[in-house]
């Protein structure tokens, strides 16, 4: 098992699904030796998030006729601080391209899931719209550039909330 | 053969979203990019339900639809000029109409999210462990709180039976009590433990119900003890049973004291209690005479939530508060975004700021705005919507009370309207308190079926110690299309009425009209010889 950028010894690398590692490891390990790995994975958690801040702060500092750039840095922002909620939820984690099909795969105890999955995949079809499109033009897209930050802002506090609520220090 | 007929991808996506709204087409647009179109759905204010219920809708659209990644959920950009024809509005509309009637189904899961609370706060109160009497009229949120109390028990693990007694109305026999006792202990059957006889006690008590009347009160005692302890093995400190009684009026004055009293012996001291609701006007929870059934305060509280037209500017604060989470759910921003505030006020007022005339009004308002064409709701249909629904009040008359009061009631009802309407040109005025006075105890009966409403519940306009209550007689009864011109309109507004004001009022004098009433009579019956 590889994922991208990231090499041994880690945390993500010891196994497909942490949380999976964790479970099976009950009884093998002690818990303060589980505990170890728990909060490793909180901590790669909150990298993710902080990714995906730093992508959002980015977004909002660039000019608003740059609206390629900030939808394709707010996506960013959102797809990252998503990761992070994935990875504390359920334990995936993944470097794979594909892994933008699953933007919208949020776990139903977070606030407000259903508004964040479709808006996710949206702001995913405008994302690929302003990097791609050589045609495309900003009324083209689904989420106004104003919308997508004001969905990221949202999102992020309401992602916050739910990881802080599983352990991540932010 | 006939072929079944294949829907394109967009059309499947619009019938699935339909579904999840049922059946009803929120607005949409296909919005073209160089990528291809995307179906945006339009909502005056999308909230989480409505993202949701697409959400939800996707879900079934099969993998190979090429929209299915493709939609999108969005507020309009600006206000239509047409407001009343909006499928939010629709949406609104048959939600209203869908939740008149409370009752333990109501909302479902979503209850506690979707209560809207009472204007007199007495959320606190009815999850208490005592016995509670719930009095308001039709309407007033009484089932609502009984609702509100269940769900509390429902969160906690905690036991209980919900009886309708609408299933016994107007009955006067003692079958009737064993009816409902084995309705009780065949619910609480729900959460035995093996160590209890619930199901057995339910089943005996059935077997009583359906015997003759003759050894009824006997059968029923003998059986209350084994009763008693069944109840005390499904009840402790913790997870305390609780009986509800939605519209103990229902049955008859007479059997209703005896009823919580064969009740309240098997539930005191047994960590179980009794939350009952009813019309004030027609129920009896103490019989003094026989000394049956719960004596307030200390057997039970009462929760009064008939004060609505006393504290007219709160209430009209608890019915938008409601109608605006009615909205919210249907996709808009508020209930002000379909009526401003005038014709919200006229709702209130008309609906005599009772809960659910004022959201049956509003929704038959936005049928008579559409069918006039109009592009909001209007005051014309509000007035409109109420001419129609005191007539529905009318037909209720033999529901709720006894059928002897019948004609008292709609000749008492009669001379109020003579007096109001074609005498003194107003729609307030006094009447002495006199609980003597068989006109008063009918005057009770008006208020507790919503044909005339209270503003003040006591005031001394002339001399100490005679005291009047100030009453509001229904709008229905002199509004049509537009308010009577000739009727001067008391409050004008939902606000909080002045002493001086009240003073003011005329009295209705019962004795005056009933010469009126006299003449009338005699009016009609030459006519008819």
């Amino acid at each position: 098992m590889a994922h991208k950028g990231l090499s041994e010894p880690h945390v993500l690398l010891a196994s497909s699904n942490p949380q999976r590692l964790m479970k099976n490891l009950v009884g093998i390990l002690a818990t303060p030796q589980l505990k170890k790995i728990d909060v490793a994975v909180c901590e790669e958690a909150k990298l993710l998030y902080q990714l995906g801040n730093d992508h959002y702060i980015f977004a909002k500092s660039l000019d608003a006729t740059e609206w390629r750039q900030k939808i394709s840095r707010f996506y960013y922002a959102a797809y990252n601080v998503k990761r992070a909620v994935s990875l504390r939820n359920d334990g995936s984690f993944s470097t794979e391209s594909k892994d933008h099909q699953t933007v919208d795969v949020l776990p139903p105890t977070l606030r407000n899931h259903s508004t964040y999955s479709g808006r996710l995949r949206n702001l995913r079809e405008d994302r690929n719209l302003a990097d791609y499109s050589h045609i495309a033009k900003e009324r083209d897209l689904v989420i106004s550039v104003e919308n997508a930050g004001i969905l990221l802002e949202e999102f992020m506090a309401d992602a916050k909330v739910f990881l802080v609520s599983k352990g991540v220090a932010l | 053969m006939i072929m079944k007929t294949q829907l394109g991808p967009i059309q499947s996506i619009i019938k699935e979203v339909s579904k999840g709204f049922d059946n009803i087409s929120p607005d949409y647009v296909l919005k073209d990019r160089p990528d291809g179109q995307f179906i945006i759905f339009q909502f005056a204010a999308a909230n989480e339900r409505i993202h949701g219920v697409v959400e939800n809708a996707l879900g079934h659209v099969d993998a190979g639809n090429p929209f299915k990644d493709r939609v999108a959920v969005n507020n309009r950009d600006k206000k239509p000029a047409n407001v009343v024809n909006l499928p939010e509005t629709k949406m609104l509309q048959k939600e209203l109409s869908e939740s008149l009637t409370v009752d333990r189904n109501t909302f479902g899961d979503n209850f506690t999210s979707r209560y809207t609370a009472s204007v007199t706060d007495y959320e606190t109160n009815i999850v208490g462990n005592a016995n509670y009497i719930v009095y308001g009229r039709r309407g007033s949120g009484k089932s609502s709180l009984l609702a509100y109390a269940m769900h509390h028990a429902i969160d906690r693990n905690q036991p209980f039976s919900w009886i309708a007694l609408q299933a016994y109305n107007k009955r006067t026999d003692l079958n009737a009590v064993a009816g409902i006792l084995s309705d009780i202990f065949s619910e609480l059957s729900e959460y035995d433990n093996t160590k209890t006889d619930l199901s057995s006690v339910a089943a005996k008590f059935l077997e009583i119900s359906e015997g003759s009347a003759g050894s009824l009160p006997k059968k029923i005692d003998r059986l209350l003890p084994r009763a008693r302890k069944a109840m005390a093995g499904i009840a402790s400190r913790k997870a305390p049973v609780t009986i509800f009684l939605d519209d103990i009026h229902a049955i008859a004055t007479s059997l209703q004291p005896k009823l919580l009293s064969v009740i309240y012996s098997l539930t005191r001291g047994n960590f179980s209690y009794i939350k009952a609701s009813g019309i004030e006007q027609f129920t009896n929870i103490w019989d003094s005479a026989t000394r049956e059934g719960l004596e307030p305060p200390h057997d039970a509280q009462l929760l009064k939530l008939d004060h609505n037209m006393t504290m007219p500017d709160r209430s009209k604060k608890h019915i938008l508060s409601i109608l605006d989470a009615h909205a919210h759910y249907c996709g808009l921003p508020g209930i002000d975004y379909l009526a401003d505030d005038e014709v919200l006020s006229r709702l209130v007022l008309v609906a005599a700021a009772v809960p659910r005339d004022a959201l049956s009004l509003f929704s038959q308002a936005i049928t008579k705005a559409s069918i006039k064409s109009q592009k909001a709701v209007t005051i014309t249909a509000i007035n409109a919507a109420a001419s129609e629904v005191v007539e529905e009040k009318l037909k209720e008359i033999g529901r709720d009370s006894g059928d002897a009061d019948q004609d008292e009631i709609r000749d008492l009802l009669e001379r109020i309207r003579e007096f109001c309407v074609r005498k003194k040109s107003t729609n307030a005025f006094l009447v002495r308190i006199d609980s003597r006075s068989a006109d008063y105890r009918t005057v009770q009966k008006l208020i507790a079926l919503r044909f005339v409403h209270i503003l003040h519940e006591g005031i001394t306009p002339h001399k100490v110690a005679e005291r009047y209550v100030a009453l509001m007689l229904d709008f229905g009864f002199y509004i049509g299309i537009r308010a009577a011109k000739s009727v001067e309109l008391f409050p004008d507004t939902p606000r909080l009425l002045a002493a001086k004001e009240l003073r003011k009022l005329p009295v209705f004098n019962s004795s005056d009209s009933k010469g009126v009433q006299r003449a009338a009579k005699n009016l009609s019956a030459r006519k008819m010889g």
